[in-house]
Parts: structure tokens; C-alpha cells; sequence
């Protein structure tokens, strides 16, 4: 059914382009840009940005948007294995649920788990993913990207053009292990002058296994990853445009539908497991931003967005012979924000969000939540000679219905984050940050029949961070030095966590968790120019993280390691760039970490160091721009786990084909 | 979703005993010998898709503890979430539910004999408890089945099909008692319990009680104790008592407390942080708490098992701790007063007693 789907896309495109392409007017318009590696370097950010972009996705042996931030210090990606597998990212040893998504310029709502899969982000659209702490830099935005602890920010392509051409048409091809076939296509058409529609199809069919080596149930051999395939179509559109010389329009549709198998845990002499996952994703978002003058800037937004889920275990040994669960979340949201510079080197910002959420699942008794938001923050930035002040106050009122029993209480919280930087020379910049914000508990946190509790607190975080940034570009050899690093101190109060009530059946949410955190980022980057056509780039990223419960002085995990946060992590990536071709090679290592609150041996995951090399190549057939790159992931085929019981393939292999018409 | 059945075990470690000791008084005229505990093991029944069920030992001699006692001699893991362990004759029979296997092992070396497969066309059957009668195992499986096994050739003879979700399964007057919880089908619990007929190995009736019952205990009389959880909501834990002579519930109620260890008369069950005193003859509680030691030491967080020595008089309460670290057994004289506690594994749940 999804290869009809994806084939009557494919072919209703192709029919479209060369519509379009006969009916093209030739227009000179802009010249396709390369995008730069030393753009970021800019404005220097008070709170340690780290920022990829579509040329380093090639470096990194990127495929969605959970490997190309795995690089970034600080950075914990919790990989469930394969292709298929969830992906969420956990920032300076905070959960996943404290880490914000947006994208294109709107957050993802995920109210029901909290969890956002990046694994499910391809990167064919993106054209760069930057992770913030505490807030973004840009302060014309919504109210809600000051809301979650760091933030994820995935910018899409925009509709670009050669010069002399209305359109565009690029295909892509990607194939590979795990019986990956993955062709993508978008098309790019201008309409008039000042606007431009694109619209893009990927399909993604894996059957996803693999081989690994189970440790100790006694076996010697190698065992098969099954019920790992995955089969999605995502098809998406947009509308950009400027309605004046200062306003411009946004429009953007996207539709994900996805059939995966969920591989369990590996259980010993039970390699069993058929449940399966159904996604179905849409979102229609609108964006319009207006320049008032010199000194005013607004940005208005709107969107809708449902996510459906289903669950299957045909295994379930109920009398209907099989568990099937779904479920299905809609969000409405608006937003309105604006900048205001009376004067040079002061800006002040606000931002207004409301938004419903509703989530619909069919077990039994459940709540039925609707939840109204309403996020404002007021802001502003200063700067003085060499100083820079940056603070703002987050605003949160939650209001929760409910069909059956008791909503959770109303909220309405007031959270602040001030931001100072000084500048001691152009190159180096100190800088320091305090914010002190919450995860809400999400739908099923409260709700759960039988689980959730209803009078959950949010959990609570505090940041302190300090560092220091040196970023250089010289007219030599090594052309580009950057260096920063970055000390901090988090600390997580009322964090959620399950124990069984008191008759032991039943698991209930409780806020009894307490945690400290103290690390430190070290981020690097070179450019080291050989001759006119070729550059040695590399980085190397280094994360300290020890994470340590807190919660009960009186128990025996006081002061031990939470699960799942390695105390060293290294991100290393090293290579050659020639103008036609490049080698990479990445290289992630993490050291030991514990799955378990207690911090004993029993309950250790090995660290590990793995190793990806990519090529590309880059050539023209037929005066058409074409683009080879081969990876091959895991060269070294470690046998790994991120997390317990969940193994990490082997080597793998990836091959793309990219052209533009 | 572990329930608990300490009883059986105590039971049959009794039943047993009596057996030797019997053995022992026929006409050559030897001296009856008292039972004398070498130690017991502990089922740790290890954290959910975590692989880490595990057996520890506690050498009564020496009083050391050896903690992964199975994995050490056999180098491999139990599995994933072992449920219910007991001795019959020299080899233990340890139920591993998420790992579908069964394993039987020497009782006193614990080197594995067979691993039973309890997978139905690859689909776990999921094994929750093991009682014994007359050289065959039963073991039910949460797929309405309770397995007969041989415990001389060590295979898998019979599968009596009961109601949904089986839990616990008592014995008596030759008849096998199984809590059909229905667990599964929540929020269409089960409410019967299957009376199996140990001549026919067959289902021969089905008993009402209250909803999702989990715990069976028979009591020595024929009295059958059915322990049910309720719906967590209007409809309350209870326990419900029938005569096995006639199948007929002689009474019903209201009752919290789980697990359930019979010695004489008295019974005793495990409830909120202690061990509920219970009267067999007048069916009564006679005290909320027997454990009468206050210090810190004693403090229980997450009950998770309850066992009797009678050899010892000793009683036996596991303790899950925060279920994120491994837990602990505390040892309780007659008094009430913590006598010494051990850490053992993740979740341990059940004592088993090693005879000399």
C-alpha cells in the first residue's frame, strides 16, 4: 500500500516539474549558495549554541536528526537500535522531556509521552539543526522556545533557484544494509517573483534486521534482530513568499505515516516479539512575519497538528488475542511574538502562545484531557560597550479538562533566565547563563488509567552555566579556530519517576526525584587550508557529565549515578575536503554508564567507541550537478547497547545517488 | 504483577519433611531426625526486560550470601523476570516467565538438568508458578494452560486447559485449585477459580469468587484460601475461602494483605510494611503487625515476599527496596525483632529452604 502511496506521489511530481519545466519563463533569480561553514560564527551566543549543517550531515554520517546532533557536546542520544528505532535526546544530563524540538519555527507538541523520536527527522529537508541552551539567540520567536531546558531548532531548505531558472528538481537515492531503500524527491517552483512553492516525498522501506551477538544467556553464535522492518512515506509542501518588502509568509504542510515492527527487548531464550507501530503525523503550519518601521519586528504563527498512534502486541495473552492500543493527540496552536529596538543596543521581546491539546486513546476509563496553554514571555537584550545583558521572564498558565474523575490542578508559574556576556577581545567572549524552568508532566504521567497520577508537580530544573568562547578566522593555514568550553551545574527537583503504590500491582507517577548535575562542555573546531582546493576540518567535542540522585539521603542510591548518563563523552570528527570529493572519519566514544539507579557492577553498560567513515563525490553528467556519498557506520562492527537489552547494529553500509534538474 | 504463594512452598518443604521423618519412624526402629536447614536460595526475580533474574544462597553455616548463584554455575543468566522457584525431591524447578523457560536443576548444585521450553508456536505461553503431586509438575501459564510434567523423564506430558491468566494453584483432596486471574484482560477480569481432578488431569469445574484472584493457599483441614485483587477500584481485595470436600464458598471477605504462609492454626500474610497475623480457626486477623522491632535496621520499604521457616521459626520478608537497586532479606524471629538482613538481587521474591 505505501509503495502505491509512494509511487502515485513520485508520479504526480514528475508530472508537475515538467509542467513546470515547459512552462518555465526564464527568470534570473538567485544563485544557489553554498552554505558556509564559518556563517555561525557571526554572533557569538551567551549560552554555548552548537550548530550542523547540511555539509556536516555528510560528515557525520548523518541520517536523521538524531545522528547529526550526536556530535554536539552535552549531547546523549538514547538509541533503541536499527533503523527503525526511537531516538530521543537527553541535553546535559536532563530527560529527553526537558529537550524542546522545533521545527520550522514552530515546536513539535508531544503531550501524551513527552518523547520526541528524532530518529523519525530526516535530514533530506533540513538545512541545519542548532541546539540551544536555555533559550534561542534569535529573540523574534514564539513564546514556547523559551519553555524546555534546551532546545532543538531544525530549520528546512528554502525553496533556492540557479540563476535563469524557475524550478528545480532534486532526486535522491538511498540504499543500503538493512535492506534500506530510501528515494526522496523534491521539487521547487517559482511562482512569481517574490514567491515560491516546494513540494517533497520520501519514502522509506527497511526490513531492518540484523545480526547480534547476545550476551550471556550462554550462546555463542550470532542472533538476528527481527521484527525491525519499517515501512513510511512522508510527504510535505510549502508556500514561501513576500507579501511587501517587509512581510513574508510561511506555509507548510507535512504528512508522516509509518508501519514499523518494535523489535523487544532481547529476552533470553525467548527471541520473540511481534508488536508493531503505526504512525500517522500531519501538521498544517503558517508563519507571518512584518517589519514595522526600523524598530519593530512581528512575528504571528498558527498550526494544527494531530499525531496518531497505534500499538498491536498480537502476542497478548488476553481473550481478544492481542493488545491494540491507540491513540491520538491534536494540538492547536497560535502564537504572536515581537522585537522592539527603541534604541541601538537595546531590544526588547515579547511573545504570546495559546494552545489546546486534547489527547483521545481508547483504554479503559480513560481521562479524555484537554489542556489549555497559555505562554507568554517578556524580554530584552541590552548591550553596553562590551557587555551584553540578556534576560526575560517566562509566564505559564495550565488549565486542564477532563471527561472523567479529577484534572490536575491549574498552574501558573513565572520562570526567569538571565544571560551576560563580555566581550574581552573580537576573538574571545566570556559568557554565563541561570534559568530555572519545568517539564509539565505529560498526558501520561497523569492520566494513565490505573498509572497516572493527577497531582504531579512539574519536575523542575535550574541551570548555571560559564564559559568562555575563542573564535578566530585568520588569513592562514589553519584558517579557522574555535574553541569554547562551558561550565555547569543543573539541578532537578520533583523529578518524576514510577514506583509501585502501596499493594504493589499498580505502578504510580510520584515527584520524588532529586538530582545534580555538574559538568562541563569542551567544543573545538579547525579548518587547515593545504592548498586553494583542499582543507583538512576537524572538531572534537568533550563532555563531562556526573549526574548524582540526590533524592534520599537515606537510601543506597544517595549520590550514585543516574541510569543512563555516561561521565566522558568524545565526539571526534576529522577529514578532507577537496573541492570534488571528501573523506570523513567520526568517531563517538562514551564511557561506562550504569542502566540502573544502583551503582554497582551488575548494573553496567559497558562504553564504547564507534567509528564511521564517509566519502563523497561530487561531479556533472550532462551539465547536471551529481552528488555520490557511500558510508559505512560502525566500521570496526562493535557490539553495543546505548540501552540495556536494546543492541546496536554492526557495520553497516549506505549508499546515496543526488542529482538536481 | 507478582503475586505471592509462600505457603506452598512451607507446605510442601513440610510435606516433604513429614515424608522423611515418616520414612524414617517405620518398623527398623530408627530415632526420628530433626530437619536441619543447610541454607536456602532466594529467586530474585530481576527488573523488567532486564535479563537479571537471579538466584541467591544464604549459608546458614557461615551466614555468607552468594548473589548470582545460577549464572555462576551454569554461565549463563536465569532470564527475564523468574517468578516462582520450589524443591521437589533433589532438583528445583525454577519458573522463569518472560524467558518462557522452565528451568530444572540440581537443588543442591544448581547446575541446570533441562530447560523446558514453554513457547506455543513461538509465542510465549508465559509460566507464573510450580506445585508438585505424586511425580508431576504443574505449571501455570498466563496462556490458560497449567503444563503436567514428569518429574522422572522431565517432559512436558499435558496441557489442562483453565480459565484465563492462571496464578497461583493449590492442592487438595486430590484436586489442583488455580486463581484464573484473567490479569490480562483488564478490565475484564476473571473471577473463578479451576478445579483440576488429579486422577483425569482435567478441568472438572470452575468456583465463583471475587474478582481477579491471584493467591492460592489450602490449608491443612481442605480449607482452600483464595486471595483476590479486586479491580483497584468499587470492588475491594478480598479473600475468599472454600471446602474443597464439597467445591462450595463457605465464606467472602473484605481483605488486604498478600501472600500467604499457614503454620498450624495461624496464618500469616504480608501487608503494607509488616507481617499480618491471621487466626485459622475463627478466621479473624488477630494482629495488624507481628514485627515489633522500630529500628531503622528493620525499616521494610518495598515488600516483596514473605516466607516461614518452621525448622528455624523464623520469618522471612524480601524486600524490593525502590525497585531500582537490588533488594534485601531480612530474617524475623517469633518475636518480631530482625534477627540479621543480606542484600540479595533485583526484586527478590520467594525462599526456598535447602535441607541437609
Amino acid at each position: 500500500m505505501y509503495s502505491k502511496i509512494y509511487f502515485f506521489a513520485c508520479f504526480s511530481l514528475l508530472l508537475v516539474s515538467t509542467q513546470c519545466v515547459f512552462a518555465q519563463k526564464i527568470d534570473s533569480v538567485q544563485k544557489v549558495k553554498e552554505v558556509s561553514v564559518k556563517a555561525s560564527a557571526n554572533k557569538p551566543s551567551l549560552r554555548a549554541t552548537q550548530k550542523a549543517d547540511s555539509a556536516s550531515f555528510l560528515k557525520t554520517s548523518s541520517y536523521n536528526v538524531a545522528d547529526a546532533i550526536r556530535n554536539f557536546a552535552g549531547v546523549v542520544i538514547k538509541d533503541y537500535g536499527g533503523i527503525g528505532g526511537l531516538k530521543t535526546v537527553s541535553v546535559r544530563s536532563l530527560s529527553a522531556m526537558h529537550t524542546g524540538v522545533q521545527y520550522d519555527g514552530i515546536n513539535i507538541g508531544e503531550a501524551s509521552t513527552g518523547l520526541i523520536d528524532l530518529g523519525k527527522l530526516a535530514l533530506d529537508n533540513v538545512e541545519s539543526i542548532s541546539l540551544y541552551q536555555a533559550q534561542p539567540d534569535d529573540l523574534l520567536t514564539n513564546a514556547r522556545s523559551f519553555s524546555s531546558a534546551s532546545l532543538i531548532v531544525v530549520k528546512t531548505k528554502l525553496p533556492s533557484f540557479e540563476e535563469g531558472r524557475s524550478n528545480k528538481l532534486m532526486l535522491k537515492y538511498t540504499g543500503g544494509s538493512f535492506g534500506l531503500i530510501n528515494p526522496v524527491i523534491r521539487y521547487d517552483q517559482k511562482i512569481t517573483k517574490n514567491w515560491a512553492f516546494n513540494i517533497n516525498s520520501a519514502w522509506q522501506k527497511a526490513t531492518g534486521d540484523y545480526k547480534f551477538q547476545v550476551i550471556g544467556d550462554g550462546s555463542d553464535t550470532l542472533s538476528t534482530r527481527e521484527n525491525s522492518a519499517i515501512n513510511a512515506i512522508q510527504l510535505g509542501g510549502g508556500v514561501d513568499g513576500k507579501l511587501s518588502e517587509k512581510s513574508s509568509l510561511a506555509v507548510r504542510v507535512s504528512y508522516y505515516d509509518s508501519k514499523r515492527g518494535l523489535p523487544n527487548a532481547v529476552i533470553f531464550y525467548n527471541p520473540t516479539g511481534s508488536q508493531k507501530l503505526w504512525d500517522k503525523d500531519f501538521y498544517a503550519q503558517a508563519q507571518y512575519k512584518q517589519k514595522l518601521g526600523e524598530d519593530w519586528n512581528i512575528l504571528v504563527a498558527a498550526k494544527y497538528s494531530t499525531i496518531c498512534t497505534r500499538y498491536n502486541d498480537p502476542d497478548y495473552l488476553n481473550q481478544q488475542g492481542e493488545l491494540d492500543n491507540r491513540y491520538t493527540q491534536k494540538e492547536y496552536y497560535q502564537s504572536a511574538s515581537t522585537t522592539y529596538s527603541p534604541i541601538k543596543n537595546l531590544t526588547f521581546n515579547y511573545a504570546a502562545d495559546v494552545f489546546f491539546t486534547t489527547l483521545y486513546t481508547n483504554l479503559y476509563q480513560y481521562a479524555y484531557p484537554t489542556r489549555t496553554s497559555i505562554l507568554q514571555v517578556l524580554g530584552g537584550k541590552y548591550q553596553l560597550n562590551k557587555f551584553t545583558f540578556e534576560g526575560n521572564v517566562l509566564n505559564t498558565y495550565i488549565k486542564e479538562k477532563v471527561k472523567t474523575g479529577k484534572h490536575s490542578p491549574e498552574r501558573l508559574v513565572f520562570n526567569p533566565t538571565v544571560s551576560l556576556g563580555y566581550q574581552v577581545t573580537s576573538d574571545v567572549i566570556l559568557r554565563g547563563f541561570y534559568k530555572n524552568i519545568f517539564r509539565y508532566p505529560t498526558f501520561n504521567d497523569l492520566y494513565y488509567t490505573n498509572f497516572g497520577n493527577r497531582k504531579l508537580n512539574p519536575e523542575k530544573t535550574k541551570q548555571y552555566n560559564l564559559g568562555f568562547l575563542y573564535d578566530k578566522f585568520r588569513d592562514a593555514k589553519l584558517n579557522w579556530i574555535s574553541l569554547s568550553a562551558d561550565v555547569y551545574f543543573n539541578q532537578v527537583n520533583d523529578k518524576i519517576i514510577a514506583l509501585p503504590n502501596k499493594d504493589l500491582f499498580i505502578w504510580t507517577m510520584y515527584n520524588l526525584g532529586k538530582v545534580n548535575i555538574y559538568g562541563a562542555d569542551f567544543t573545538s573546531k579547525f579548518n587547515y587550508t593545504l592548498n586553494q582546493k583542499s582543507e583538512i576540518q576537524a572538531n572534537l567535542n568533550y563532555s563531562y557529565q556526573l549526574a548524582l540522585d540526590k533524592s534520599d539521603p537515606t537510601s543506597s542510591l544517595y549520590n550514585n549515578h543516574i541510569p543512563y548518563a555516561p561521565e566522558h563523552t568524545i565526539a571526534f570528527n576529522v577529514g578532507l575536503q577537496k573541492k570534488r570529493w571528501g573523506i570523513f572519519y567520526n568517531q563517538i566514544f562514551s564511557s561506562d554508564k550504569y542502566w540502573f539507579g544502583e551503582n554497582t557492577p551488575d548494573f553496567l553498560i559497558s562504553g564504547f567507541s564507534v567509528s564511521d567513515v564517509s566519502a563523497n563525490y561530487r561531479t556533472k553528467v550532462y551539465a547536471k550537478p551529481i552528488m555520490l556519498s557511500a558510508e559505512v557506520n560502525n566500521i570496526f562492527n562493535l557490539n553495543y547497547d546505548i540501552v540495556r537489552s536494546f543492541p546496536m547494529p554492526g557495520t553497516s553500509i549506505r549508499l546515496t545517488l543526488k542529482t538536481t534538474i | 504483577m507478582k503475586t505471592i504463594n509462600y505457603n506452598l512452598k512451607t507446605l510442601f518443604v513440610a510435606a516433604i519433611a513429614v515424608l522423611t521423618i515418616s520414612s524414617c519412624t517405620k518398623d527398623d526402629g530408627y530415632v526420628e531426625l530433626p530437619v536441619v536447614r543447610s541454607g536456602y536460595y532466594i529467586l530474585n526475580e530481576g527488573g523488567f526486560n532486564s535479563n537479571n533474574s537471579s538466584m541467591s544462597y544464604y549459608n546458614l553455616e557461615n551466614g555468607s550470601v552468594v548473589n548470582g548463584f545460577f549464572a555462576q554455575k551454569n554461565g549463563r543468566g536465569l532470564g527475564d523476570t523468574g517468578n516462582d522457584a520450589q524443591i521437589y525431591g533433589s532438583k528445583m524447578y525454577i519458573v522463569v516467565n518472560a524467558s518462557n523457560t522452565v528451568e530444572i536443576v540440581d537443588a543442591v548444585t544448581l547446575k541446570s538438568i533441562k530447560q523446558l521450553d514453554f513457547k506455543n508456536n513461538g509465542v510465549g505461553r508465559q509460566p507464573r508458578y510450580v506445585v508438585f503431586n505424586k511425580n508431576k509438575a504443574f505449571v501455570s501459564s498466563y496462556d490458560g494452560t497449567v503444563a503436567v510434567i514428569d518429574t522422572a523423564s522431565l517432559a512436558i506430558e499435558k496441557y489442562i486447559t483453565v480459565g484465563p491468566n492462571p496464578e497461583q494453584m493449590a492442592i487438595a483432596n486430590n484436586k489442583i485449585y488455580v486463581a484464573n486471574s484473567g490479569g490480562l484482560n483488564y478490565p475484564n477480569y476473571d473471577n473463578t477459580v479451576s478445579v483440576i481432578d488429579l486422577n483425569t488431569l482435567t478441568e472438572i469445574k470452575k468456583i465463583e469468587v471475587v474478582l481477579n484472584p491471584g493467591g492460592v493457599t489450602a490449608a491443612a483441614d481442605g480449607r482452600v484460601y483464595v486471595k483476590s485483587t479486586g479491580n483497584y477500584g468499587n470492588i475491594k481485595p478480598s479473600l475468599t475461602i472454600i471446602d474443597s470436600k464439597t467445591d462450595l464458598v463457605k465464606s467472602t471477605k473484605v481483605f488486604s494483605g498478600s501472600g500467604m504462609v499457614i503454620n498450624g492454626d495461624k496464618a500469616y500474610f504480608l501487608s503494607g510494611k509488616g507481617i499480618k497475623l491471621y487466626d485459622m480457626k475463627g478466621d479473624s486477623v488477630l494482629k495488624d503487625n507481628i514485627i515489633t522491632d522500630v529500628s531503622d535496621e528493620a525499616k521494610i520499604t518495598t515488600p516483596s515476599g514473605l516466607t516461614y521457616d518452621f525448622v528455624n521459626k523464623q520469618f522471612f520478608v524480601c524486600d524490593a527496596k525502590n525497585y531500582a537497586s537490588n533488594g534485601q532479606v531480612y530474617c524475623f524471629g517469633q518475636d518480631g525483632m530482625l534477627r540479621y538482613k543480606f542484600t540479595a538481587g533485583v526484586i527478590p521474591n520467594s525462599i526456598i529452604f535447602l535441607n541437609k
